[in-house]
């Protein structure tokens, strides 16, 4: 079951990298550079979004592969943090 | 013998067998080991059925297998097409076809390998996967000799030595050719104004397919010095704390690289001690950056500096100790290349009315592939009509205010409106569209277009964008869509962009 952090997240960026609504586009597990689905500037986005719309600031440090490279990971990343 | 890249690269596999000519995130690649790697591939390729001038394409990131695969092409005599790894399938089979490819060395990881393979399985290209696993690839390694100089094919100068794919329109792709000289020249007038040597470790993270990080590879390989891999800066802490711990002498970027990594105040707690010097070109970055860059870095000399593809790369650059007396400047001509601004007299020129940029050197293309129409608008003469516009200040540092074309530039891309009209026009319900550039805090400018629908039809902005990834690469979907009535045009029909560019700024500042 799929949580609603997790919703929210699937849902930026299928809507912004791969314009659709279909979930079957994105695995929850699936990294996001490795696919191609963002690039580097992409991914600051993603750090936007997470700080303004998720209401968590993303420190320096936690900007890693491990906390941001697939759905699961920010929102797991994110409800750590909230 | 002829002077080629491929032979100062060699020559520095001689002299430089035991130092590090790669470092990966995996592990560091000696020249003697890139030299092997490279003689491989030439005698692979000395074993096909090639002829001297066919041409051979990769599809790879930046990796020693790409090192090792362009200067192994060259070694036997071939022409290299890197292509953008980005790019969809349906490009990448349309200009493996256009370039008449007859071998393509692509990274088995690719996306859209499946695709492309399916698209090209008429013609007959052979399509190589290079990977530790697949069988072909494990057979062209292992065939690595020793004595690999005896294989080689000696190029003439004027001999074909890259295509180098710019954003065009759809239907006539613009390959620009590059010959042995004008790779060859360019690198040694780099060479003449960089301070690059064999002790130097610079961290590179721009793609090696395009001019500037071509001009990267082939600066550093002659110079004997050292290139540590970093393929992305999605995570700039960590990507910085590499640079720190592998001591890195120098950086490359564009406007776009630096606006990431060194974002955020990141430079602060960051020790680059070991930085000489950084350099930065792909499009203007703001004095204002360039002064928050002098304050961060203090030991680090600054060089800004101007090119295009069809000048292999490197046109200009400004001296680091004129970063602020000349501020805005892309300083004078490199070593062998001469600027001149219009046609005639270049005084009448200035900030108030700027002219075109010209360049005249033995960088300068000598056409695109296969379009000689395309060729003969920007060559005159031996003379390169740049696109851009610019003037000379009163003691000759050229300044550009602008494009004459209609060239968008984002992050590193340049990215031509017409190619995302041509396959927007062609979606159901579009009767008309324009394409623009829109300002955009990190990429420079961003893609934006401005749509009339036909008749009745209401078209959903995602949609277009989800269509326009089918053919297009990602970051030349536009970022803004709007409908409107009708595209501004000239009384001879020609899309107004400026127009549109006005409409949407206004538009903004009323939202």
């Amino acid at each position: 079951m799929a949580s609603e952090l997790q919703t929210q997240v699937r849902a930026f960026i299928l809507e912004n990298y791969l314009f659709t609504d279909d979930e079957s586009a994105l695995g929850p597990d699936e990294s996001l550079l490795d696919r191609g689905i963002v690039d580097s500037t992409g991914m600051l986005e993603i750090i936007m979004f997470i700080e303004d719309e998720l209401g968590v600031q993303v420190a320096d440090e936690e900007m890693i592969p491990e906390n941001l490279d697939s759905v699961n990971r920010i929102a797991a990343f994110v409800s750590r943090k909230k | 013998m002829q002077q080629s890249v491929a032979r100062s690269f060699l020559d520095s596999v001689e002299r430089h067998r035991s130092s590090n000519a790669l470092i990966t995130i995996e592990r560091a690649w000696t020249y003697e080991e890139l030299g092997r790697l490279t003689g491989a591939v030439s005698s692979f390729l000395g074993s096909t059925k090639l002829e001297r001038g066919d041409r051979v394409a990769i599809i790879l990131p930046n990796c020693p297998e790409y090192v090792a695969v362009f200067y192994g092409i060259h070694l036997a005599g071939c022409v290299v097409v890197a292509l953008n790894t980005q790019e969809p399938a349906p490009v990448l089979a349309r200009l493996l076809e256009h370039c008449g490819a007859r071998v393509l060395f692509v990274d088995d990881k690719l996306r859209e390998l499946p695709q492309l393979r399916e698209l090209t399985s008429n013609g007959d290209l052979r399509v190589i996967p290079v990977s530790e696993d697949s069988g072909e690839w494990s057979e062209i390694v292992s065939g690595s000799l020793p004595n690999f100089r005896r294989h080689v094919v000696d190029s003439r100068s004027s001999d074909l030595a890259a295509i180098i794919y710019t954003s065009g329109t759809t239907g006539s792709p613009k390959g620009v050719m590059l010959s042995q000289t004008n790779l060859f020249a360019n690198t040694q007038s780099i060479l003449n104004y960089l301070p690059i040597s064999w002790v130097d470790k610079c961290f590179n993270v721009l793609a090696f397919y395009y001019s500037f990080g071509n001009s990267i590879l082939h600066t550093h390989m002659t110079a004997g010095a050292c290139l540590i891999l970093q393929n992305h800066v999605a995570f700039p802490h960590a990507v910085l704390k590499r640079m720190e711990s592998e001591k890195a002498t120098s950086f490359y970027g564009v406007p776009t690289t630096f606006a990431l990594l060194f974002g955020r105040d990141r430079l602060r707690d960051a020790n680059l001690s070991a930085l000489r010097y950084i350099a930065q070109a792909g499009g203007p970055m703001s004095v204002a950056q360039q002064q928050q860059l002098a304050e961060d870095l203090p030991g680090t000399e600054i060089y800004v500096m101007y090119g295009q593809t069809e000048a292999t790369a490197r046109l200009s650059y400004l001296e680091p100790a004129h970063l602020v007396d000349k501020a805005g400047s892309v300083g004078k001509a490199i070593p062998g290349v001469t600027l001149r601004v219009g046609s005639s007299d270049e005084s009448k020129h200035t900030a108030e009315s700027p002219g075109e940029v010209y360049a005249f050197g033995d960088n300068i293309m000598s056409g695109y592939w296969n379009d000689s129409m395309a060729s003969s608008e920007v060559l005159r003469d031996g003379w390169l009509r740049t696109g851009d516009l610019g003037y000379f200040d009163n003691d000759g540092f050229l300044f550009l205010t602008g494009r004459s074309s209609d060239m968008i530039k984002t992050g590193a891309n340049r990215v031509s409106p017409a190619e995302i009209e041509d396959v927007i026009a062609r979606l159901d319900g579009v009767a008309e569209v324009g394409v623009y550039a829109i300002d955009d805090a990190i990429l420079g400018q961003a893609v934006a277009a401005a749509i009339v629908t036909e008749p009745g039809v209401e078209l959903d902005i995602q949609d277009i964008q989800r269509q326009c990834l089918a053919g297009l690469s990602s970051f030349k979907v536009p970022k803004s869509i709007k409908f409107v009535e009708s595209l501004p045009k000239t009384s001879s029909g020609k899309l107004k962009r400026h127009v549109l560019v006005k409409d949407y700024e206004e538009r903004e500042q009323s939202e």
